[in-house]
């Protein structure tokens, strides 16, 4: 088979780069209007937030990790797993980023759906 | 099987494992659950072109089923073995194509196949299709890990055709 330049390749990877950062962007950046938290653990959904009727911030304990519920967002506030990817990628306000902690299967989710019966309080 | 083949399979089995190991330790720099980076398939591609592909998959094989017995669960297997099979198959495909000189563009496709695997299998566990969004994070990571360990493996490669290892 013929071989590529590295010129070639530069510009391909240049481009995949590219092409990455703007979805990253995209979806970071979005607006969503409905803003209902999901928080899941061990693939069992536990709690159900309208973070648009949060007022004053709180926070949920499970087993091993600390949610803080704040108004239009919701974050990983501690967890004892022993990567803390979940604490370190700190407040989402869209449904792009999920918040995952893999060795505690705890995850929070932010999704539109309307029509939820979506708790406020705790 | 000659001894010098099965001592070059085991030091580079051993290499492979450092990476692996050393590799956890570093903090994943973005919020990607369960995915590692891939240093240690940069030993498959050295291996695929020092040695042989057969080689290197034995090689893969050997490092993703001992890096899982030192420090890893059940859920480390799966990542270590998807990323590590698929970038093994990207580089057979790729052997033919791209000789010595290009083996940092082999790693970075490599790289973008491995990461892009673990994130499949993080998608099937976490049973959570929007995980599937972190796919351009992985390609960014991808081509910059696999440019710079790729780059590192063809000057290194260079260095042991010398020593005449095969
Ligand atoms: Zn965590």
């Amino acid at each position: 088979m013929k071989s590529i330049s590295n010129l070639k390749l530069i510009v391909i990877f240049a481009a995949l780069i590219l092409a990455s950062a703007a979805s990253i962007l995209i979806m970071t950046e979005r607006r969503q209007d409905a803003l209902i938290a999901e928080i899941y653990s061990e693939g069992k959904l536990l709690y159900t937030i309208d973070l648009n009727k949060v007022t004053e911030s709180y926070t949920i304990e499970l087993p091993h990790n600390t949610v803080l519920v704040e108004h239009g967002q919701i974050s990983m506030k501690c967890a004892d797993c022993p990567d803390q990817v979940c604490v370190r990628q700190g407040k989402i306000k869209n449904g792009a980023y999920p918040i995952v902690c893999l060795p505690n299967r705890v995850e929070i989710r932010i999704t539109n759906k309307a029509g939820v019966d979506a708790v406020t309080g705790r | 099987m000659s001894a010098k083949r099965i001592t070059s399979i085991a030091i580079l089995t051993a290499v492979a494992l450092t990476i692996f190991i050393a590799e956890a330790q570093i903090p994943v720099l973005i919020a990607v659950p369960g995915i590692k980076l891939g240093l240690s398939n940069i030993i498959t591609i050295v291996a695929a072109y020092l040695l042989s592909r057969r080689d290197a998959g034995i090689i893969m094989m050997l490092r993703v089923f001992l890096g899982s017995v030192f420090g890893g669960s059940m859920l480390a297997f799966f990542y270590s073995a998807a990323g590590g099979i698929c970038a093994f198959a990207v580089i057979c495909l790729l052997y033919k194509i791209f000789d010595e000189k290009q083996i940092w563009a082999v790693s970075v496709f490599a790289a973008i196949a491995h990461n892009l695997a673990q994130l499949v299998i993080a998608v099937a566990i976490m049973n959570s299709p929007a995980i599937i969004w972190y796919a351009p994070w992985l390609v960014i990571a991808a081509v910059v890990t696999g440019a710079f360990t790729g780059v590192a493996a063809q000057l290194s490669l260079g260095r042991l055709k010398n020593l005449n290892v095969k």
